[in-house]
């Protein structure tokens, strides 16, 4: 138990970080793409070990059901939407 | 833990001040798009985070909710601004 908890605790920091770089990142890069490269990341990442933390907390299969359904939306809507946004940017940053 | 968890809080809280500034200030439709997404996973960090430490489940249907609207909503902004863009010219 007490390892699980360290686990969580562990987790918790790595995903908070991944949050920071996020929010520092969409501050300082320059243009769209670069921002979004920074964001899409810790958008994946992040919320899985966030996930995994709450996990630890209380391991359990009836959590863990409706917790991997969340990492699984999360992981083919981030990719997605990064495809797309990427696309957008893209294109205007070649007319201009 | 008490202390691990203060300081995951402040950095979660820091990270999303940087994020909503960036949500105010960005200069693009895309940024503003870009930002509000990164603020969605940001609250997803936070229920879960908080499921973590508070215990409960109260909060996994919100999750999914959000895990499905936060991808949803942004796709959506970038192919309006691709659709605006494709009238113009292309």
């Amino acid at each position: 138990m007490e390892a699980l908890e360290l686990v969580a605790a562990a987790c918790a920091l790595v995903s908070a970080g991944l949050g920071l770089t996020a929010g520092v990142g969409l501050v300082r890069f320059p243009d769209t793409l670069s921002r979004m490269h920074a964001a899409a990341k810790p958008q994946v990442l992040g919320v899985l070990l966030a996930l995994a933390a709450a996990w630890c907390e209380e391991p359990s299969w009836g959590i863990a059901g409706p917790l991997l359904l969340v990492a699984i939306f999360q992981m083919v809507g981030v990719t997605m939407t990064s495809y797309t946004v990427g696309h957008v940017a893209c294109e205007e940053m070649r007319d201009r | 833990m008490t202390v691990v968890y203060g300081i995951v809080v402040a950095m979660l809280g820091v990270a999303s001040a940087l994020a909503s500034w960036r949500t105010a200030r960005g200069p693009s439709t895309l940024d503003r798009a870009v930002a509000l997404d990164t603020l969605t996973a940001l609250a997803m960090c936070w229920m879960a985070l908080g499921m973590s430490r508070l215990g409960g489940v109260v909060v996994l249907p919100i999750l999914l909710a959000m895990s499905l609207l936060g991808f949803a909503g942004s796709t959506a902004i970038a192919k309006c601004v691709m659709r605006r863009r494709g009238d113009g010219g292309a």
